[in-house]
């Protein structure tokens, strides 16, 4: 028997898919072929770590994302719709009740889709999208239709689509939650790409940032099995477990270091993380990876 | 009420595999009432299914999971009249996430990269993703993901569904729509290339 031959009947004896003749035949490999000892015993040991991994919790909200996002979609009108009934008539006989019949039919519908149109669109408002952050400093926030507002040391609503641009020279701090906070430095502006939230608390069950310039500082307090923020730029996603780190858009390139915990940075093709104490300055073909010299100065909020 | 996941030893088999504990009877009343639109009955499948489904759809894609997902379930609700009950909802849900995933993988462009496609001067730059860096800081599942990533396509679907969900061969060949036989050779060549790239942790 090959080698080769072996790893593979290994492989199947894993999946109680090989019969007891190849069973005795990979049993006399082993205890003859010395070469291939160590590869076979690999095996097991690369057989008792996938026996190991996990299977993953889903995110918080992620449900009810998944029936906005299809309810959305489809429109809810599917759950509504009547059945077609096509009873023996005869219009020549029936004609006056018949009008007068649909006449009631043909207002009641109107009522129907007027109430639930209104209500549809009271779920729909962009006010279930918003959320109260307190801002320490001063920036201007940008609305999708472009209606500007300045805030400093104050609460203010936040909503998907915003844009958000510090106008001191000391930048801003924005605590989304209290277990999470956004330093944007001097010069630097982020957009709120999607925030999902917590029915039930109205809290941010999930942030999802596009960092667009300049560079900004992510605090994380607490660490939790998923994590409320993700932050994007041109070259990557980045998702913090429980830490501090730092992110810097340029035109063709990302600078991240991190000073605690560690960030999983996603891009296509792969992923990896960079852990408290190193950065990495990450384009679209490359990751150069080096060790923070210097740590993060630390966000505090209120 | 039957707890939503359960594991159970099968007999034979040599790992715990996590099964949907609905009878195939419920499962097609429930289909039945999503094709007729029924809002409540779909919430019901989203509720059953969505940790099976993001499992498969985070190993295969962590950044785009839960936009896969959401696409799985829109399909599943557009197309819930085309489910003949001939296979069990789950097998149906897995098939079209599967053609979810690929179909966003031909979109995106990008081409995966591939552990055979990696060159030397790429290792000396990612030397920090190496296994072993990653085994020293307590990282041996990402260091296993981050492999099963760089697999082609069809090894590292077929490894999901068998390795780490849990179908049989002959739910993976239906599927993913090839026989059983193609199905473990796959499989085998997934663990070959796995095993190599995790080689460092395997002491």
């Amino acid at each position: 028997m090959e080698c080769s031959e072996a790893l593979d009947l290994l492989y199947e004896s894993f999946d109680a898919q090989i019969g007891p003749a190849q069973q005795a035949l990979l049993n006399g490999h082993r205890r003859t072929c010395f070469a291939c000892a160590g590869t076979l015993a690999k095996a097991q040991r690369f057989q008792d770590l996938i026996r190991r991994v996990p299977q993953l919790t889903v995110p918080r909200g992620l449900e009810t994302r998944i029936l906005d996002h299809v309810f959305a979609q489809v429109g809810r009108s599917a759950s509504h719709k009547q059945k077609v009934i096509r009873p023996m008539f005869s219009w020549r006989a029936n004609w006056r009740p018949a009008l007068a019949t649909g006449g009631v039919l043909a207002a009641a519908v109107a009522v129907f889709f007027t109430v639930h149109g209104f209500l549809l669109e009271r779920a729909m408002r962009p006010a279930d999208q918003t959320i109260t952050a307190s801002v320490q400093g001063s920036l201007q926030a940008v609305a999708p239709d472009n209606r500007t507002r300045e805030v400093a040391e104050a609460e203010t609503p936040l909503s998907t689509g915003e844009v958000l641009r510090p106008t001191g020279a000391q930048g801003a701090v924005v605590a989304i939650t209290s277990h999470l906070a956004v330093a944007l430095g001097s010069g630097s502006e982020i957009q709120v790409s999607k925030l999902h939230l917590n029915v039930d608390t109205g809290a941010a069950d999930a942030v999802y940032l596009k960092l667009r310039r300049g560079t900004i500082r992510v605090n994380e307090i607490l660490h939790r099995d998923v994590s409320p923020i993700h932050v994007a730029t041109n070259q990557a996603s980045f998702v913090p477990t429980g830490t501090t780190f730092a992110l810097s858009a340029h035109q063709d390139s990302t600078d991240l270091a991190v000073s605690q915990g560690s960030v999983q940075v996603l891009m296509p093709g792969r992923s990896f993380s960079v852990i408290a104490g190193h950065r990495a300055h990450i384009t679209k073909t490359n990751v150069i990876r080096d060790v923070l010299l210097k740590p993060l100065s630390k966000l505090h909020l209120k | 009420m039957l707890p939503l996941w359960f594991a159970v030893t099968i007999p034979g088999a040599v790992r715990s595999y996590h099964l949907e504990p609905v009878s195939s009877s419920a499962d097609v009343a429930l289909m039945t009432k999503v094709a007729n639109g029924d809002g409540e009955a779909f919430a019901e499948l989203v509720k059953r299914y969505t940790r099976m489904l993001y499992n498969v759809a985070y190993r295969y894609n962590a950044s785009s999971a839960e936009d896969l997902v959401q696409e799985t379930f829109l399909r599943a609700y557009q197309h819930a009249r085309t489910f003949s009950g001939r296979s069990k909802v789950s097998s149906w849900l897995y098939r079209i996430c599967v053609n979810v995933c690929l179909t966003h993988q031909s979109r995106a462009g990008t081409p995966m990269s591939d552990i055979d496609d990696v060159n030397e001067a790429e290792l000396l730059i990612r030397e920090d993703e190496r296994p072993e860096v990653m085994a020293q800081r307590g990282e041996t599942f990402r260091a296993l993901e981050d492999g099963l990533r760089a697999l082609p396509s069809q090894q590292r679907m077929v490894f999901i569904l068998r390795e780490l969900q849990g179908l049989s061969y002959g739910e993976i060949a239906d599927v993913l729509g090839m026989n059983e036989q193609a199905a473990r050779t796959n499989l085998c060549r997934a663990k070959r290339r796995l095993q190599v790239w995790l080689d460092p942790l395997l002491v």
